[in-house]
């Protein structure tokens, strides 16, 4: 009686267990795909960019979505919950993207370090949580991102706009967001370690096999992203699920040390082939951009693929090679993608993007300098930009040095927007809008002074310069000429291929700058130490000598030994004090006289 | 401190200042003038040392053995540059540049001479330079190789080509490799030191009163500093260094030290001034060698002309300095491009070390030999006596 009880206490214990579990997994609804994109460059290089977008249907309006996880990774789930984040932008770089010879990255990033994040409305002291993220954040990801403090960030108005889902009302509110970017921050091991831990599947299998260290970091260009945000769940748009999109791209030059010829393949670019493909993932494909292939064959790629896709995108043909990875892995095989070149490199007929810019510092001296600014504009149109800079309190802008020129004729913006800095606090920040000529070339410029910073303010390495953040360029582009980017909807790449927009937003990160502000030598301060005190020990004897020096007559003939002058010495003393109140008598003495 | 208080001792010395006027004037001057002669005597002077130990000279094993790659190209330039006397073969050079896959770019400017020429006519000039972009790094610095380009016609101890040669082949095992912290710059200019006076305003965007540079296509970071190559493609015997630029600026003095240093690794002779350092330096020969190498460096200066194209890069606190080299009568070892070339590279490996800017040694120096130096803490105190001279005048 008792054993059969026990086994339907057992039994109906596991029946609600497993009907619960149920549920709570029938609650979590998550979708994850890897894909890779492959992209051969005209000047010999070769641009990877791995995605992995995650799309979990969780609300930020209904906080009990946030209790469960299944592949949205949890430790940035209570990021987001605890800072009431509804966008987190952060990018670490190595490297600087060329336009000139490379197009336009999938995301553009800056040189070193990026952050940037738009709050949720209901947040109450913006300021301090601003804080209190970066701190975590960059514990979270091994990055010195507390250094972000007041001196170095910015609420940039126009060129930060929420990426994801966002009302517009909370949009035009520039209060809710910040910025804020490191330029000397390095990317190394450290980084690639705790980004990788946020992926369902790590580097067990699937795409994150290919990641090893020593390959990824030897790259022309390196950068590690990652991006939050409130994405919409259907077509409809009447709810939003969280989107954790995060990337991996390298650009790799494997013509250098080939002779001239651009072969390349997975083994020998990343080290490894792949042998697997991520369970976890509704979706493990690769895309190789095969478009140079068009007119004339120039490369051949082993194994053939499994599908070629042709597309029009904003008027531009582009034909795209698809392997799908569980297809190409199934059985125990391996996939070494690979292609051959039949002809070298030829340098010298890359046509540059529609849009590109280059910044770089003028004038010389430590006492003042410029920044110029040169805007290159390819399209037959005349096209709207905005231009932002982010100047640190040390380079204190001149904003009446401001000009813009192009083609000798002066052009005023459209919209200027300016925080001027503050010594030690703030940070200039700089927006300006205005309209680029077709065909021609932009030119910004501005002056600044150096500041002389107090003695304990420099780094240990002050004669290597301060760094000045890059100058972030947004437009919108009527072509998608050189354009890698997916569209707003989604960060999948594979949804690129659907889309019929006709605007493509574009964002360029320029150079970041160094600046040497004057130095002292650091051996001064010892040196006025020793001259002050050297000065106040020779010189105090003397001039309290002479502004307390009392004259007592002396009688030349007598003449007194050494002893006797060494006892005169002590002896003064009671003499001084006999003469002073003879003196005060007589002085009463005239008083009384004068009086009478 | 009896001086400052007692009017009696201070008389004393005003009575015997006044008294002795005209002797003490001219000892002072006098003194003055041999103390200073006599500081090019080896034990009155320093030996050099490296003040910025991240230089660390000479200490990476060279990578450089494509020796058959600088003779090459240095025949292949030899060759074209014989088939035209009165032109420089520019396009020729630009696409060997272009091909190697670095960044090339023509640099237009154009000179308005002030003197026997009509104001409204220019002499055009064009630059070629090409940028090595730094594989892992986001071309924040950047350090300069430059080639005064020189006709075809000149004499033979004038010559660069041979320097144009070293920077393809560098260029070429540069781009290989992987721990360059800094872009390179070659500069190829036109006119010596005019054309490199156009491609630095281009650079800074500074203004020059006679001429008028265009911008530059592309730029690069901040540029740490300098080598100018003066090479001619034959043979030579010694490498000679060429440090005052305009107005009697130096380059720091771990930058020449570097130099020396790294020639001796390679075994090379190094002269200042095209005089090689004394053996017997406690001697009185040799002190009388030293003696006129450091009047030479310092007449130099006093002419306010820079020796070289190096010298137009000081103003932009960018240490610069020239290597040419010097064929001499005498039978001796003889240095090829080839020989440059592995000089060359060790000192860009130095150079590549750098965090900060050269600041740790001397910018004010005299140099009697290559491995002795004169800072200014020790030619000052000679120069103040001199100087006395005219304040005892003066004031008594």
């Amino acid at each position: 009686m008792a054993a059969t009880m026990k086994r339907i206490l057992s039994v109906l214990f596991i029946y609600t267990s497993t009907t619960l579990n149920l549920n709570i997994y029938a609650e979590v609804v998550d979708d994850f795909k890897e894909e890779l994109f492959i992209k051969p460059l005209p000047s010999g290089h070769v641009y990877f960019h791995f995605q992995f977008t995650t799309t979990w249907e969780a609300d930020f309006e209904n906080p009990k979505s946030f209790e469960h996880y299944r592949l949205f990774p949890k430790s940035l789930g209570h990021v987001l919950t605890t800072y009431k984040v509804q966008e987190l932008h952060l990018s670490q770089t190595q490297g600087l993207w060329r336009h000139d010879k490379w197009g336009y990255p999938v995301s553009s990033a800056p040189p070193g370090a990026e952050l940037w994040v738009w709050f949720q409305p209901s947040i109450k002291s913006l300021d301090d949580t601003w804080s209190e993220l970066v701190n975590a954040v960059s514990g979270h990801f091994c990055t010195s991102l507390n250094f972000l403090d007041s001196k170095s960030t910015a609420a940039p108005r126009w060129s930060f706009r929420p990426h994801g889902v966002a009302s517009d009302g909370y949009s035009s509110f520039s209060k809710f967001v910040r910025y804020g970017a490191l330029p000397r921050e390095i990317v190394c091991t450290e980084n690639l370690t705790p980004w990788k831990k946020l992926l369902p599947c790590n580097t067990k299998v699937g795409f994150g096999t290919l990641f090893k260290a020593i390959k990824l970091y030897d790259a022309n260009y390196h950068s590690l992203g990652l991006d939050v945000r409130p994405v919409c769940r259907d077509s409809d748009c009447k709810r939003t699920s969280i989107e954790l999109s995060q990337s991996l791209s390298v650009v790799f030059d494997p013509s250098v040390k080939n002779n001239e010829h651009q072969d390349w393949s997975l083994k020998k670019i990343l080290g490894d082939v792949l042998s697997s493909r991520c369970p976890l993932a509704s979706s493990s494909k690769i895309f190789v951009d095969t478009t140079s292939n068009i007119p004339k064959s120039i490369f051949t790629l082993s194994p053939d693929p499994d599908s070629v896709e042709t597309i029009t995108r904003g008027g531009e043909k582009r034909q795209y090679a698809v392997y799908d990875v569980g297809l190409q892995t199934a059985g125990g095989r391996v996939l070494n993608l690979g292609a051959k070149y039949d002809n070298p490199v030829q340098h010298n007929d890359i046509i540059p993007p529609p849009i590109y810019a280059q910044r770089y510092i003028t004038g010389y001296g430590l006492e003042q300098g410029g920044v110029t600014c040169l805007i290159y504009n390819n399209l037959d149109t005349n096209l709207t930009v905005i231009y932002m800079e982010t100047l640190p309190w040390f380079t204190r802008f001149y904003f009446k040095s401001l000009t813009i020129v192009n083609q000798n004729k002066q052009i005023h913006p459209y919209k200027v927007h300016y925080i001027p800095g503050k010594d030690r606090s703030r940070s200039y920040h700089l927006e300006l809008v205005f309209r680029l000529r077709a065909n021609s070339v932009t030119k910004i410029s501005y002056k600044f002074e150096r500041a002389f910073l107090k003695w304990t303010e420099y780094p240990p390495d002050a004669n290597h310069g301060f760094y000045i953040n890059s100058a972030v360029i947004s437009t919108v582009l009527p072509t998608a000429s050189n354009y890698t980017s997916t569209p707003q909807s989604s960060s999948s790449i594979e949804t690129s291929f659907q889309d019929k927009s006709e605007n493509f937003f574009l964002r360029i990160h320029t150079e970041t700058l160094l600046v040497s502000l004057p130095t002292p030598d650091f051996s001064m301060p010892y040196n006025v130490i020793c001259l002050a005190c050297t000065v106040v020990a020779i010189a105090f004897g003397s001039i309290h000598n002479l502004t307390t020096r009392r004259f007592v007559k002396l009688d030349p003939s007598k003449k007194r030994g050494l002893l006797a002058k060494i006892k005169a010495m002590f002896i003064k003393q009671k003499n001084t004090k006999s003469d002073e109140t003879s003196e005060k008598e007589t002085d009463k003495e005239d008083e009384k006289e004068k009086d009478e | 401190m009896g001086l400052l208080t007692d009017p009696k001792q201070r008389q004393k010395i005003i009575l015997a200042i006044t008294k002795y006027n005209q002797l003490l004037c001219v000892l002072c001057y006098v003194g003055g003038f041999l103390w200073f002669l006599a500081l090019a005597y080896q034990p009155l002077n320093a030996s050099t040392y490296f003040s910025e130990n991240a230089l660390l000279p000479g200490l990476v094993d060279y990578q450089f053995y494509a020796d058959s790659d600088v003779i090459s190209y240095n025949d292949q330039l030899t060759a074209e540059m014989k088939k035209s006397d009165k032109k420089v073969p520019k396009d020729w050079i630009f696409r060997k540049f272009q091909d190697l896959g670095l960044d090339t770019y023509y640099h237009n400017f154009s000179l308005n001479y002030p003197f026997g020429m009509p104001k409204d006519k220019s002499i055009p000039g064009q630059n070629i330079y090409a940028i090595l972009r730094a594989k892992r790094a986001a071309s924040t610095e950047a350090v300069v190789m430059s080639v005064p380009l020189r006709l075809p016609s000149v004499t033979s101890d004038e010559q660069t080509s041979g320097g144009i040669a070293v920077m393809l082949a560098l260029a070429k095992h540069f781009r290989k490799q992987t721990y360059w912290a800094k872009d390179i710059l070659f500069v190829l200019t036109e006119y010596d030191e005019i054309g490199m006076q156009a491609w630095l305003d281009g650079y800074h965007q500074t203004r020059s009163e006679y001429i008028h540079s265009e911008n530059l296509p592309a730029t690069s970071g901040s540029i740490q500093a300098a080598i100018n190559l003066e090479i001619p493609s034959e043979k030579f015997h010694s490498y000679n260094l060429k440090l005052e630029g305009l107005n009697g600026q130096l380059p720091n003095l771990d930058l020449s030290n570097l130099l020396v240093r790294i020639c001796g690794k390679e075994q090379a002779k190094v002269t200042l001034n095209k005089r090689s350092d004394a053996p017997n330096l406690d001697e009185f020969e040799g002190f009388q060698h030293s003696l006129i190498t450091m009047l030479h460096m310092m007449w130099n200066q006093a002419s306010g002309t820079p020796t070289g194209n190096h010298g137009l890069f000081h103003r932009y606190h960018i240490e610069a300095l020239t290597l040419q080299g010097v064929k001499e009568t005498r039978t001796r070892r003889s240095f090829g491009v080839e020989n440059t070339a592995r000089l060359v590279e060790g000192v860009f490996r130095s150079l590549n070390n750098l965090l900060e800017r050269f600041h740790q040694s001397f910018f004010f120096y005299i140099l009697p030999s290559t491995r002795r130096y004169v800072s200014i803490g020790l030619y000052m105190p000679p120069f103040g006596v001199m100087i006395a001279a005219s304040l005892i005048k003066i004031s008594f």
